[in-house]
Order: structure tokens, then C-alpha cells, then sequence
């Protein structure tokens, strides 16, 4: 049992992670923080719904199709949500505002244009269930494990190894002093928007096999993400996947070896006090005064 | 400027947040000859999909029937509110109907939580409610005013029992949400299979309502392994436990009640939704030529008429009975009065897609009647059915 414990412990704690790398992404490179990656999950995994069984595309071609229109979505969020609030010097919980806003008018948007009903995602692989030293996992959910600690390595190594990821980390730290050497700071954070709702996209279609696709399916899994972002050390990306990591192990074993009316209780409970007595989460995730 | 910005954001905020947001079909303004009832429920939010079964249901009953010439030679105007599934909500709905809109008669939202916490305001104003919540926590507590176009689940939790019994299930393991509504059922057959000597629950476990991974609960509900799950919740989460339980290795039969029956339980949980056993009073077939009675058959090829596809759900029905049950009687009655209305519904018997209801007893149950169903090669059978196959 421990095993199998360990083994859906990392498989949700990856999904978990994978969304919480969009959190810390747009943190670290912007200094932002956003409400919706929930929301934009759920969007994304519609889009590649619609791509991939309504218009019966290749899996492959569903899956850049989407990213695609998330990235430009991101991009548009950002030059005519987040820069106009940040044009005017608002304050930094404005721009947490926007976000919750822009999160319900997704879920209305989604509605409207798919309807109040979940749906099946129907699987990417021809098997539905492989079995890990005994366990039954669904593919999907394990490729999320991939992804997470690609897409980990990945944004780490691009944030830190590429000119253009060093340009947007200084552009988080301080936009004056970047825009005076030449960095185009609007590009730079508009690239980071971008890049997180192509993320949070392809977590949604990599757990739509998993849990179908329906309107509220962004709302737990969004929170969790958060906590997992925070715990891990906010805006740190090994960080967010070693949050995501613990929230899986906490909810799944708690679940078991405490209540399971307990497991959320837990959790947020482990957020709390996370925030009071180690605010920069276990990695110490930095935090820019902008 | 950033006080500008501000109040643009509230209102961005405030205007997407609000409660009982209207849809724009009521209107407002005074001295029209027309008939009001009004109708809560949620539009939007995880149980939108259920709630707006129920709202095209009503809003297709009001249409046909203004069509024959409304009620008591009036048009019928229907005020609708979104409650968002939030009974703290339904009451703001309710309160807004009765007291602002000056309604006559409510049909209320499939969540019995909202229907008992909407009843304060309905009584006390002598208005007729037609709740469509099937929990038995708002009949038999002397509500004068309030009345169920349905089966009361109480039935059904005692067929999910017997069904149980029937299967040959012993060892019983139970997942219910947090909700009322799945607490209550799930408690019911528990109490049943605790008074029986030769059964027992294994294994009791609970989730939130739009939960991601129920791996933790099922891991532990295996290891005590149980020949029977009984799964109480909301149909879209019921979907994906029943496929996650099927994935984790369960291969008993998965017991429970209405909710089991919703499309989108059978739509999430695909394949995997066989030999599942559900104790119901309807649900909606995948054909029209599918249909149990002549009333089914009448409603569903009207609501295929206009909305072009089947309800997702069978709280379609309830509304569609309630709705009908509230015209047969305030034409009945002659006049829109709360207690006229009432002692029509008291004294008229009506026969719906659910059978035949009786409310003299003023218990604000009408009718008793239950089937218990199986899923077989995805298609619905009666439980009866697959045993003499």
C-alpha cells in the first residue's frame, strides 16, 4: 500500500507542481502574482478538447495548437490587462484583482462557449492503465511527472543560462534600471504571461484523460497549485515542483493515515503555517521589491 | 486615476461576483397583466450544468403553456435567479423574488439545502415553492407551502440497500462529498447495513465536491477490501471516482442513487461506468424511444424540439412536473393566492413523467416510487433486467 501511496503521492504532486512552475514563473520574471492559473488550466484544456476531439487533430498538433493560442492569450493578458494597471504605478493587489476578475470572466467565457457540462478528454495513449511496480496508473498522469521536472529544469535553465531569461529576471527586479540598457522590459514580461498559460494548458490537457474537462475543474487543483508555490519557495521553479511534491505526499497520506475529511484541512493548514513561520517557502524564494 | 482604476476594478469584480445575477427574462415593471413565477437555482458554478437541466425544463413549460393561452387567461412571466449553488445565496434569490418581483409561486433549486433555507421566506410570505431537491430534510417538518414534484430519496437509499442485499454485498465501502445531501444518503444505507447481522461498512471516507485525486481514499477503501462501494455525491465528481476506482483496480459493483444517474457520471466514467447499481426514480434515456412512460416521451421530444439535444440531467423532470403541478393548480384554484394554491394542490391528484402524486397527507411528498438500475455494456437496464439475463 505505501508503495502505491508513493507512487499517486508524485503523480498528483507533479500536476500540482507543473501548474505552481506558472505561479513562480510569472513571479520570478515579472514580480508578479497572479489568481488564475486555474482558471487559464481549465480554458486551455478546452481549447485542446476542442483541437483534439471535436476536430479529430493528431495529438501532437491539439497539443502545440494550444499552447500556441495560450501563449498568445498570456501575451494579451498582459499587454492590455496587466501593463495598463501597471502604467498607472498601481499598486502591485491591483494587479492581484485583475487577475480573480480576469479568472471569472474565463470560467463565463468557457461557459458560453462550451456549455455547463463536463466532458471526457479522450485518452492520448492507446493503453488507458499501466502498472508501475504493481500500481495502475494512468499514463497521462504519469507523463505529468515528466513534464513537471522538464519544464522544471527547462524554465530554471532558461531563467538563469539564456540572455533573454537573465533580460527577464532583471526586468523583474528593476524595470528602470533594464529598460535604461536596452532590455525591452513589456516584451520580456509579456513572454512570461505567455509562457505560464502555454504551461498551465498543457498541464490541463496532460490530467483531461485523467479527470474529463469541466468548468470547475481549475478551482481545487489552481489552489493547491498556490499552496504548493509558497510552500516550495515562492518563484523558485525546483521549488514549485517540490511543493507540488509535498502537497501530493500531505493530501494523499493524510488521506489514508488521518481522515480524508481532513486532507484539505491539512493542507491549507500546512499553508498557513508555512506563510507565518517560513514565509519564503523550504527553498526561499525570492523576493523582489519592485 | 488609480481611484478610477479602482472602482473599475470592483465593478469588473462586483458585477461577474454578484449573487442572483438575473438572466434579463423578468421584467420589472409594474402594473403588467401577466402572472409571475419565479424560479432559483444555479446557472453557474460546479452544479450549473444540473440547475440549468432544471431552467430550460421550467423556461420550456412556461413557453408552451403561454402558448395555449397562459393561466387564468394571463401570460406567465417567468423571473429567474442564479443562486450559484450556494444556499446563502438562494435566500437572497428567494427574498428577491417574493418581495421585489412580488411573485406567486417559486420553483426552487434541485439542492435540498437551498430549498429548506428558502423556505423561511416563502412560508412566511404564504407562497407555493416547488422545491426539486430530493433530500427528506424539508418534508415532514410542517411546511404548509412547500412541495416536492419528485420521489423523496429516502426511497432511494433503502432500494440502494436492498440492492446490495440482492447482489450478494457484504462488506461495504462508502465515499460520500461533504455535501448535506450526500452525508444524509450516505448515512441512511449505512444505518441499514449496520442493523443487518450479515453486513457490515468496511470503510468510511469523504472528499470535497470538485476534488482532483481521490487516490489517498480509494487506496484505503481497497486495502479493507469490500465487495460493494457506495458512492454519494455530485455527478460530475461521481464520474471521475468511478473511473479512478476502476483504474485503482475495484472490480465489485459500485452502488448508490440518483446522482449515478447523471449524464455526466456515464459521460467522465465512460467504459469504466459498468456494473454500477443505482436506485432512482427516472433518468434520462439516450434515445427519446427510450423513455418509460408516455409523459417522458412527451417531455423529452418537446425539450428535443427546442433545445435541439436531451437534458443532461433528470432534474429536467422534476421541473418539468413541478411546473405542472403549479399550473394544474392555480388553475384549479381559480386564482394565485398562496393558500388557494395550496388547498388545490392538496385536493388535485397529477400524473407526471414520475407517476401519479397525491399530496393530501400535507407532507409536501406526493408520490412513491423508485426503480432500481444497472449499468450493462453502457447502457442502462433495470436491475431486474440484468439478473434474469
Amino acid at each position: 500500500m505505501l508503495l502505491s501511496l508513493t507512487i499517486n503521492s508524485l503523480v498528483i504532486g507533479s500536476v500540482y507542481g507543473l501548474i505552481a512552475l506558472g505561479y513562480s514563473l510569472i513571479y520570478s520574471a515579472s514580480g508578479l502574482m497572479t489568481f488564475c492559473q486555474g482558471e487559464v488550466l481549465m480554458f486551455g484544456a478546452f481549447v485542446g478538447l476542442t483541437f483534439y476531439r471535436y476536430l479529430k487533430l493528431p495529438f501532437a498538433v491539439a497539443l502545440i495548437a494550444t499552447m500556441l493560442i495560450m501563449f498568445v492569450l498570456g501575451m494579451m493578458i498582459e499587454r492590455f490587462l496587466i501593463r495598463p494597471i501597471l502604467a498607472k504605478n498601481a499598486k502591485d493587489i491591483y494587479v492581484v484583482l485583475a487577475t480573480i476578475a480576469l479568472g471569472i470572466v474565463l470560467m463565463n467565457s468557457a461557459q458560453h462557449l462550451w456549455g455547463t457540462t463536463a466532458v471526457e478528454f479522450p485518452a492520448i495513449f492507446g493503453v488507458d492503465v499501466i502498472t508501475i511496480f504493481g500500481t495502475r496508473v494512468q499514463p497521462e498522469a504519469f507523463v505529468c511527472i515528466f513534464v513537471g521536472v522538464v519544464g522544471m529544469l527547462g524554465i530554471h535553465f532558461f531563467m538563469n543560462k539564456s540572455k533573454f531569461g537573465t533580460c527577464m529576471r532583471a526586468a523583474a527586479m528593476n524595470p528602470l534600471a533594464s529598460r535604461s540598457v536596452g532590455i525591452n522590459v513589456d516584451m520580456t514580461t509579456g513572454v512570461t504571461w505567455g509562457l505560464a498559460c502555454a504551461l498551465a494548458s498543457v498541464a490541463g490537457i496532460l490530467i483531461g484523460p485523467v479527470q474529463g474537462v469541466s468548468l470547475s475543474m481549475g478551482a481545487t487543483i489552481g489552489t493547491k497549485a498556490f499552496a504548493s508555490a509558497v510552500i516550495g519557495g515562492y518563484g523558485n521553479m525546483y521549488g514549485a515542483i517540490l511543493g507540488g511534491v509535498i502537497v501530493g505526499f500531505v493530501e494523499t497520506f493524510s488521506a489514508v493515515f488521518i481522515s480524508s475529511d481532513y486532507k484539505d484541512f491539512i493542507t491549507f493548514g500546512m499553508l498557513a503555517l508555512c506563510m507565518v513561520f517560513m514565509p519564503r517557502g523550504i527553498l526561499k524564494g525570492d523576493v523582489y521589491d519592485r | 486615476m488609480k481611484k478610477f482604476l479602482a472602482i473599475v476594478l470592483a465593478l469588473v469584480m462586483a458585477l461577474s461576483l454578484v449573487a442572483c445575477g438575473n438572466d434579463g427574462n423578468s421584467d420589472d415593471t409594474p402594473g403588467t397583466d401577466t402572472i409571475k413565477i419565479g424560479w432559483y437555482g444555479p446557472m453557474s458554478g460546479s452544479a450549473a450544468s444540473v440547475g440549468l437541466s432544471g431552467e430550460t425544463a421550467v423556461k420550456l413549460a412556461v413557453k408552451l403553456q403561454n402558448e395555449k393561452g397562459g393561466l387564468l387567461g394571463k401570460q406567465i412571466e417567468l423571473v429567474e435567479y442564479d443562486d450559484e449553488g450556494k444556499y446563502e445565496n438562494s435566500v437572497k434569490c428567494a427574498t428577491r423574488l417574493v418581495e421585489q418581483d412580488g411573485v406567486c409561486a417559486v420553483i426552487g433549486s434541485h439542492l435540498s439545502s437551498s430549498v429548506l433555507a428558502t423556505s423561511d421566506v416563502t412560508e412566511a410570505a404564504k407562497i407555493i415553492q416547488i422545491g426539486t431537491g430530493t433530500s427528506n430534510i424539508w418534508t415532514n417538518i410542517g411546511l404548509k407551502y412547500t412541495f416536492r414534484p419528485t420521489v423523496c430519496s429516502s426511497l432511494f437509499n433503502k432500494d440502494c440497500y436492498a440492492s446490495m442485499v440482492t447482489m450478494g454485498a457484504t462488506k461495504i465501502a462508502s465515499l460520500s462529498a461533504e455535501t448535506e445531501y450526500a452525508q444524509g444518503a450516505t448515512e441512511a444505507v449505512e444505518a441499514l447495513i449496520n442493523a443487518d447481522p450479515n453486513m457490515e461498512v468496511v470503510a468510511h471516507e469523504g472528499y470535497t465536491s470538485g476534488d482532483t485525486d481521490f487516490s489517498g481514499q480509494i487506496t484505503k477503501m481497497m486495502a479493507a477490501n469490500p465487495d460493494g462501494v457506495l458512492l454519494n455525491g455530485g455527478g460530475e465528481d461521481l464520474g471521475k471516482i468511478v473511473k479512478a476506482l476502476r483504474m485503482q483496480g475495484y472490480e465489485g459493483y459500485i452502488y448508490g442513487i440518483e446522482s449515478l444517474a447523471d449524464q455526466q457520471t456515464l459521460e467522465l466514467a465512460g467504459e469504466y461506468a459498468d456494473g454500477v447499481v443505482f436506485s432512482c426514480c427516472y433518468f434520462v434515456p439516450q434515445n427519446i424511444e427510450d423513455a418509460a412512460n408516455d409523459f417522458e416521451k412527451d417531455f423529452l421530444t418537446k425539450y428535443m424540439a427546442e433545445y435541439n439535444e436531451l437534458p443532461v440531467s433528470e432534474v429536467a423532470y422534476r421541473a418539468w412536473d413541478g411546473a405542472h403541478i403549479l399550473f394544474k393548480a392555480i388553475e384549479a384554484a381559480g386564482s394565485t393566492d398562496g393558500d388557494a394554491v395550496r388547498a388545490a394542490i392538496l385536493s388535485t391528484p397529477f400524473e407526471g413523467i414520475a407517476g401519479k402524486f397525491d399530496f393530501s397527507d400535507e407532507s409536501g411528498d406526493g408520490i412513491v416510487s423508485g426503480t432500481t438500475f444497472y449499468i450493462d455494456g453502457g447502457k442502462i437496464v433495470t436491475l431486474e433486467k440484468f439478473l434474469n439475463k
